[in-house]
């Protein structure tokens, strides 16, 4: 068997290499020979379906039920561990969040600090707190 | 079990006998003109003799024969019965609509 042949049959799972194996090796060269098929096509075409065979009996395989199981498990930690540091804001947290508003003796704002009343941002909502003189 | 169109070439080409790896080809390229490459050949062959649709003779000089079972003939039949009445449906609805 041509080194480049038996290279590509490795691709193929070993239960379809032993039982095959010897026979795609016989029709690839038969055809090469007798029908001046293209050996490049024909172990391109080979290697491609021997990968296509892996990939199908690896989905079946324990391994691939092994896999999914860790891969499910840690993207259900990864989330859980978003979930745990996406804490609300603490008391301490909220009176950073503080907003002044200047108030003139007629209710119009002309520039000298009369009084002024915080509004405390906390959570989602504004609540007024009480005013300051 | 669902028969792929590969399989059912290969299962109509060995109903007409015992046939190795490269007689199939050459023939369901004779009456098909699908031309199979030695992997896509040996994937429906391997998935047949699973399902006991073929079975490998004794090698022939370094080639295996391989013959339908009687599940074979039967899983074909059924399949190329089904086909033909689909044909045969849609033969008639497009004498219909001229």
């Amino acid at each position: 068997m041509d080194r480049a042949l038996a290279w590509v049959l490795l691709l193929y799972p070993r239960h379809m290499r032993r039982r095959y194996g010897q026979e795609i090796a016989e029709l690839t060269r038969d055809l090469i020979r007798l029908e001046r098929r293209s050996r490049v096509r024909l172990l391109a075409s080979l290697a491609v379906h021997g990968l296509g065979c892996r990939m199908a009996r690896f989905a079946r395989t324990r391994v691939a039920t092994a896999v999914a199981v860790t891969t499910s498990v840690a993207c259900v930690a990864f989330v859980n561990m978003g979930a745990a540091s996406a804490k609300p804001p603490t008391p301490h947290q909220a009176t950073v969040q503080v907003r002044a508003v200047a108030h003139g003796p007629a209710g119009r704002a002309d520039g000298w600090w009369t009084s002024h009343r915080a509004v405390v941002k906390h959570g989602s909502g504004l609540e007024p707190r009480a005013a300051r003189r | 079990m669902q028969l792929p169109e590969r399989s059912v070439l290969v299962l109509t080409s060995l109903a007409g006998g015992d046939k190795h790896g490269y007689a199939l080809i050459k023939d369901v390229e004779a009456f098909s003109g699908v031309v199979l490459s030695p992997g896509t050949l040996y994937g429906a062959l391997a998935r047949l003799e699973e399902g006991g649709f073929v079975e490998r003779l004794d090698a022939d000089d370094r080639r295996y024969p391989y013959r339908l079972t009687p599940a074979g003939r039967a899983a074909l039949a059924e399949r190329l019965a089904e086909s033909a009445r689909i044909a045969s449906l849609g033969l008639r609805r497009i004498a219909l609509a001229e």
